[in-house]
């Protein structure tokens, strides 16, 4: 089946889109809401995120710390996960 | 010869009749019977004879019996000794052959109890480390306010490098 060069195009066009704007929206999720000062801080210690928008979500089950993630790629700094990697630890000395 | 009563004539008719007499007795009596008793006495030497000659052979068979017994006993003692050697080379092999394969089923079994026992082990410690974890932070969740969360991430924040890039 051939599909049709002119749709093909568009089609592409509107995958790189939405690439484009899901990589410049970011999701900061934290165990309780994040003010503009925690968000300023973590900008600091992420400079692409000045250009990002960012939206912030609330997940209790992180227990502390953040997780960004923007795109594909997630940067996990929670508790939870620290909690996971100690899991593995434990498990790798058993 | 006639005054002692003598008769001549009569003597000689006497002689005449009589050798008539033994002629015919000769002729048709005394002959037959006794080519009867010769025949009697040679039918009984042959068979006196086949007697012999039967007892001979009845003995020599008796014999060759007697022999053939003897022999066929040594060669059933061979057979014998050779089947009681081959049974217990049987059995023998069938013994080592048992105890190897009981010996092999112990080790498995060993191994096995040790592996599954191993397994058990690694289960547990993992019980433990999921429980201990999990406990952890459900207690943390619990007990940590917003406060104490803030100054978590602070925390995390403070330790980062300075401008961390993502590319």
């Amino acid at each position: 089946m051939k599909i049709n060069p002119a749709l093909k195009e568009e089609l592409k066009r509107y995958l790189r889109n939405r690439l484009q704007s899901s990589n410049k929206r970011v999701v900061i999720t934290s165990p309780y809401l994040m003010g503009d000062q925690d968000l300023r801080k973590i900008q600091e210690k992420f400079p692409f995120l000045r250009e990002a928008k960012i939206i912030t979500e609330v997940d209790k089950s992180l227990i502390g710390g953040f997780i960004i993630k923007f795109g594909s790629k997630m940067i996990d700094l929670s508790l939870r996960s620290e909690l996971q990697s100690l899991k593995q630890r434990i498990y790798g000395i058993t | 010869m006639e005054n002692l009563g003598i008769d001549y004539k009569l003597i000689i008719a006497q002689l005449i009749n009589f050798a008539i007499l033994f002629f015919v007795f000769q002729k048709f009596m005394s002959k037959p019977f006794l080519h009867f008793l010769k025949e009697e006495k040679r039918k009984e030497e042959e068979k006196n004879q086949m007697l012999g000659k039967l007892n001979a052979e009845t003995e020599k068979y008796a014999q060759k019996e007697k022999e053939m017994a003897v022999k066929q006993k040594k060669e059933m003692e061979a057979v014998i000794k050779e089947a009681k050697a081959e049974a217990v080379k049987l059995k023998d092999e069938m013994m080592a052959k048992a105890q190897k394969e009981a010996k092999d089923i112990l080790d498995k079994t060993k191994l096995q109890l040790d592996e599954e026992r191993q397994q058990m082990i690694r289960e547990i410690k993992e019980k433990v480390a999921d429980v201990s974890t999990l406990m952890v932070g459900k207690a943390l969740q619990n007990y940590l306010s917003d406060d104490d969360q803030k100054k978590i991430t602070q925390n995390i924040l403070s330790n980062l490098p300075e401008s961390s890039k993502l590319e």
